[in-house]
């Protein structure tokens, strides 16, 4: 474990060093989900000057679920979507030979060899904002809510790495893979921004167990608002995330095996 | 001419090949309509034909236009000028931003095709929800989006130019597109927007890329708004089009000068 620390803690700072020579690309990248957030900052506030509230579900609670989104959105990119990204390309172009040749869990390589310093900015800038406005704007929040709503957040993290990591596995058996991951990572992550209340249910059960978008926003504050059974959450967020391992080391199983026998 | 026909010929045959990809963006297109569409669809508050326009509005939008609005013009020319690549246009008669124009178009018509075709098959079977306000009015909005896809693409000539000077525009491209997307209507449909910058907009070309044309599409229009759109989408094309053929040159001046 302290071994992967210790080689964690170099990958950062390989992945300052390279901030630094590419500032400017990397703080527009930062600027472009900045403004991208702003955008929809601004949509809702517009809605909801048209509409009051809708369903129990007010302007505060559609913020929070914005900012809950992105820290998603963003961690993920932050930790492990830069390197998951561009997996396919490594393979493509033979430079996932010489991941294989480290003495280093492949999983754990190939998931943080860089940190996507950049994206500390608008996960700063952005998330906090949103989030803590969405929390004060609470009558009712108290510190056991917040408290219980993190392992949700948390665990929804981790069913979304293996997600993210079964998807990138897919690139040992087709050549075309980004689009799939574009859509299920990014494209879908769209909808977090959106009580599920509003979907029919077929979409809502597609979006817990199939995608499970919902245990990013849309249930963590569903237990802030105490409209959620936390124990209930927690269970089926285990066995999701038992599940997606499953999938996840089945596929990278399978992925090495046939990548190692084309060569 | 026909070097250029056989280009998107060519092109068309690529693009096919990445079928997958193209699914992908398709279902992705569906994902943020069905996201607006639910959205906005509160602020109707239970008005149907509010609804409806709603709904019509963002299945344009992201089904159609938001598509023939990308980068890839901009992002290509700026690839061949970092790499050097440029050279090999500049020494056959051929125009180097006219090539990636056709580049980009094809990837567009193959990209719009089947979202075109569930429209189509929409006007068809529900009417009410898809058909335009009438024959004249769909023939204009083609013709006004096609104008709004030349000013578009002008304006990402323009942008391309600026690898002449910088090395990466990428992340400049996406900040561009992202605050232009606020004012297209991408996230609040436009024709929500208050009077006063309803009214601003209307003398700059950013309505005239998406918001016009549907607008043309749902309801009907007059000769004079008609000809006043006109008249600033040719004004804006005229001094985009001057800017970027400017810029161009320049920038191959600089390009020639310090060497590719």
């Amino acid at each position: 474990m302290f071994h992967y620390l210790k080689v964690y803690c170099q990958f950062l700072k390989s992945s300052i060093s390279l901030f630094m020579s590419h500032r400017f690309n990397f703080f527009m990248g930062a600027l472009a989900n900045i403004v991208w957030t702003i955008g929809q900052l601004i949509s809702i506030r517009y809605l909801f000057l048209k509409i009051d509230r809708f369903q129990g579900w007010e302007f505060a609670d559609l913020v929070l679920l914005l900012g809950l989104g992105q820290i998603y959105y963003y961690l993920a990119f932050v930790v492990f979507d830069v390197n998951l990204d561009r997996l396919p390309r490594k393979i493509i172009e033979g430079d996932f030979d010489r991941m294989l040749t480290k003495p280093i869990n492949i999983k754990f390589l190939v998931s943080c060899e860089r940190v996507a310093i950049a994206q500390i900015i608008p996960l700063l800038v952005t998330v906090i904002p949103l989030t803590t406005y969405g929390l004060r704007s609470r009558p009712d929040l108290n510190a056991t809510g917040l408290l219980a709503s993190l392992p949700v957040v948390a665990l929804g993290f981790g069913i979304f790495y293996f997600v993210s990591l079964s998807t990138a596995a897919l690139s040992f058996f087709v050549a075309d893979v980004q689009s799939l991951r574009d859509f299920v990572l990014r494209g879908s992550l769209n909808l977090v921004r959106i009580p599920l209340d509003i979907f029919p249910k077929l979409i809502q059960a597609a979006l817990t167990f199939v995608i499970p978008l919902a245990f990013i926003g849309f249930y963590p504050v569903r237990v802030l608002q105490g409209g959620a059974s936390l124990v209930n959450l927690l269970l089926i967020e285990a066995v999701l995330a038992v599940v997606f391992y499953l999938i996840s080391d089945y596929l990278w199983r399978v992925g090495l095996r046939r990548y190692s026998g084309v060569g | 001419m026909r070097k250029y026909l056989f280009l998107l010929k060519n092109q068309v045959s690529l693009v096919a090949a990445y079928r997958f990809e193209m699914v992908s963006r398709w279902i992705m297109s569906a994902f943020d309509t069905i996201v607006y569409v639910a959205l906005w669809s509160l602020a109707a508050q239970g008005d149907p034909e509010q609804i409806r326009k709603v709904f019509l509005y963002f299945v344009l939008f992201y089904g159609i236009l938001h598509g023939l609005q990308t980068g890839k013009v901009a992002k290509w020319m700026a690839e061949d000028i970092s790499s050097g690549q440029l050279n090999q246009y500049l020494v056959r008669p051929i125009n180097f931003p006219l090539v990636q124009v056709i580049k980009s178009v094809t990837v567009l018509i193959v990209r719009s095709l089947v979202p075109a075709l569930i429209i189509a098959v929409g006007i068809l079977v529900l009417p009410d929800y898809f058909a335009p306000v009438g024959v004249p009015n769909l023939i204009l909005a083609i013709l006004f989006a096609l104008l709004g896809l030349v000013l578009w693409n002008l304006f990402m000539i323009l942008m391309g130019t600026a690898a002449f000077w910088v090395t990466e525009i990428d992340s400049l491209l996406t900040v561009v597109d992202l605050t232009l997307n606020l004012f297209k209507g991408a996230y609040i449909p436009a024709f929500l927007f208050p009077a006063q910058v309803s009214r601003i907009l209307s003398f700059t070309p950013i309505p005239y890329l998406s918001a016009f044309p549907i607008a043309v599409y749902q309801q009907p229009i007059t000769t004079s708004t008609a000809l006043f759109s006109l008249a600033i989408i040719g004004s804006w094309g005229l001094a985009l089009g001057l800017l970027a053929a400017l810029t161009y040159r320049k920038g191959l001046e600089h390009y020639e000068a310090v060497g590719g």
